[in-house]
């Protein structure tokens, strides 16, 4: 069975590059393009990590990582943020909301792959 | 020519004789002499003339000199006027209730000369040293008053002793009673209404424990309802008179200014969100282009994905070098380094190209209503274009379902209004107000797909205002479609002798001509 990843970004290209990075891999790749969507697919799909990226329209993914991280149903799943903000505030507030890590944009991809799976090998 | 006065004095005396006597003296010696014969008549003399020293005899019939002294101290026109009270002889009593009464000086009858000169010299001097320095107070007050930063000064033992009207608003005072009350005490109830308090009150106590060290912290205060960022700088200074330091003073006063330093925080502020924004809005892009050039670099993909990594880089490489040029547009335009350069041209052409150059979209097709003539518009054909071209494309791509396109013209007074209308996704109120700021999108989820660098209408609008005109918008609400207007200002119809017009489409050209010429 593999293992489900979720890929939260409105751009459509970030998803794009997320997704082809995992392929091959032990993974299935969902996306959501908001926030709304990421909450209903993180509960429909219970993914054992969720990138997700901060500033989105609508809801954004501070308030959804604090959603996730306070859904018992999804408790063990790993939250990555995704900023495009170097600023040290918006990781302050990643982390407040509960993230378990971060990454900051233009990311590597092959650092991306390298964090899912230190994340994802630990657990079961 | 005229020689100044010794000064101005008022003799008060019912004995005809003595007034005269003493006039003669005082004249004799350069003073400008008034008289009165009785009290009644001194006080309505005084009153008048603002004599710099008032000679009073005690013994008048009806109002004595005692009253008359009493009635002078009690307004304060004359309240400082000095006054020689005139007593008999040896009269001890006399003088003391002369001096009880208000007197500044008294003399025995019968005058002597020597004496009533000596004595009115030495007081009318030291009425105008007195009146010079109330002078020089209320010219210092009168500028403290009208400073923008907020002045208090707070003496060694704590004690406000001054407070101008800025720093009353500031630090919620009453200017009128907080003089002489402890400088602390006012603080800590400011406190208690400040957010911050804490850190507040700890930069407050350690900044007035050493002045010396010129401490200058922040707060945030509420004036006049609005809250300010408020910057204050101590200073110590040592009060004159005060005894040498000893045990525990320090002998030292301190000085507060308090300078309303919001515009700054606020220009600070922007400047900052700002930085962030853009960082953001360029590691967007950024963050497929290396992505995919990593990917493409380390792994093996076919012909097809291949391609489609390639246009991903392409396009993000695109969509970078659209808002590095937007955003220095906008920046050159901003600092005014990049003007435009009006002239006086035809529209109708203008118009024309910008159709011409938006290109074929039968899905969206681009009307152009306008009368067949149109006063000359002063303005730079180029830039004029290019708002047209932001204008008519944001149309189109807010159309995703299609329409039409309306490009108008029209003239109005004193200048022409050209407008955009569209029948696509519309615009909820709240987004009409803010459309025109850098980077500001409508976030709704029927155009989430509609790419853009943000910078467009900003730049549209430094155009627009730039020839002097408005740019504006407005629409019904979402699904309604928008119509966003802009004016030109008409070309000055007087055209004097010599003054060559040039009528060119091709705005370059008009420029080379207009320089030729």
């Amino acid at each position: 069975l593999k293992k489900k990843v979720l890929i939260v970004d409105d751009e459509d290209n970030v998803r794009r590059l997320v997704a082809v990075t995992l392929s091959g891999g032990d993974y299935e790749v969902l996306q959501a393009r908001d926030g709304v969507e990421a909450l209903a697919v993180a509960q429909r799909e219970r993914p054992v990590l969720v990138l997700l990226d901060v500033s989105m329209p609508g809801l954004d993914g501070i308030e959804v990582c604090r959603r996730i991280k306070a859904d018992p149903a999804l408790r063990g799943t790993t939250v990555v943020m995704l900023t495009a903000q170097a600023q040290a505030d918006v990781q302050r507030r990643a982390l407040a909301a509960g993230s378990d890590t971060f990454l900051t944009k233009p990311f590597s991809p092959l650092q991306v792959l390298e964090l899912v799976e230190r994340k994802v090998g630990a657990g079961p | 020519v005229t020689q100044q006065s010794a000064g101005r004095v008022l003799v008060v005396d019912d004995n005809e004789q003595n007034l005269a006597l003493i006039r003669a003296q005082l004249e004799l010696a350069g003073y400008v002499v008034s008289t009165a014969t009785s009290g009644g008549a001194g006080l309505a003399a005084a009153a008048a003339d603002r004599p710099d020293l008032i000679v009073l005899d005690v013994m008048m019939p009806e109002l004595d000199g005692y009253e008359v002294c009493q009635r002078l101290r009690a307004d304060a026109a004359t309240a400082s006027t000095p006054i020689v009270m005139l007593t008999a002889l040896h009269e001890r009593a006399d003088k003391l209730r002369a001096l009880e009464t208000g007197a500044d000086d008294f003399l025995s009858k019968p005058v002597d000369r020597a004496e009533l000169l000596a004595r009115v010299r030495s007081l009318v001097r030291q009425k105008r040293l007195l009146a010079t320095v109330e002078q020089e107070r209320a010219t210092l007050d009168a500028v403290m008053a009208s400073m923008t930063d907020g002045l208090l000064v707070v003496d060694a033992d704590d004690r406000i002793r001054f407070c101008n009207a800025r720093a009353a608003t500031f630090l919620h005072l009453d200017p009128a009673e907080a003089v002489g009350t402890r400088a602390e005490r006012a603080f800590e109830r400011l406190l208690l209404q400040m957010p911050g308090a804490t850190a507040a009150g700890a930069a407050w106590r350690s900044a007035l424990a050493d002045p010396g060290a010129r401490p200058s912290f922040e707060l945030s205060l509420t004036a006049d309802g609005q809250q300010r960022d408020v910057l204050v700088d101590l200073f110590p200074f040592q009060e004159t008179g005060r005894p040498a330091p000893e045990n525990g003073t320090s002998g030292q006063g301190v000085g507060v200014l308090l300078r309303d330093v919001t515009p700054q925080r606020d220009l600070a502020r922007a400047k900052d969100e700002l930085v962030a924004v853009v960082s953001h809005e360029l590691r967007t892009p950024l963050a497929s282009l290396v992505g995919f050039a990593e990917l493409l670099l380390v792994r093996e993909f076919d012909e097809e994905e291949r391609r489609e990594f390639l246009g991903i880089i392409q396009e993000e490489g695109r969509r970078l070098t659209s808002l590095v040029n937007d955003f220095l547009d906008l920046q050159r335009m901003e600092s005014g380094r990049q003007t435009v350069v009006p002239v006086p041209i035809e529209l109708g052409p203008v118009l024309a190209r910008a159709v011409a150059a938006a290109g074929d979209d039968p899905a969206r097709p681009i009307v152009l209503d306008r009368p067949p003539v149109l006063p000359l518009v002063s303005a730079d054909a180029d830039r004029v274009l290019q708002v047209l071209a932001n204008l008519l494309s944001n149309a189109r791509k807010f159309s995703p379902r299609g329409g039409q396109v309306t490009l108008a013209a029209r003239p109005l007074e004193g200048e022409v209004e050209v407008s955009v209308r569209d029948r696509g996704l519309g615009l909820p109120p709240e987004a009409v107000p803010c459309l025109f700021e850098k980077f500001y999108r409508v976030d709704n989820s029927d155009r989430r797909e509609i790419k853009g660098t943000g910078l467009g209408l900003a730049i549209c609008r430094q155009i627009v205002e730039a020839h002097g005109g408005e740019i504006g918008v407005e629409s019904e609400g979402l699904g309604t479609g928008a119509r966003f207007t802009f004016t030109l200002p008409t070309a000055s119809p007087v055209v004097g002798s010599g003054d060559v017009l040039v009528v060119d489409d091709d705005s370059g050209f008009a420029r080379l001509l207009e320089e030729a010429h």
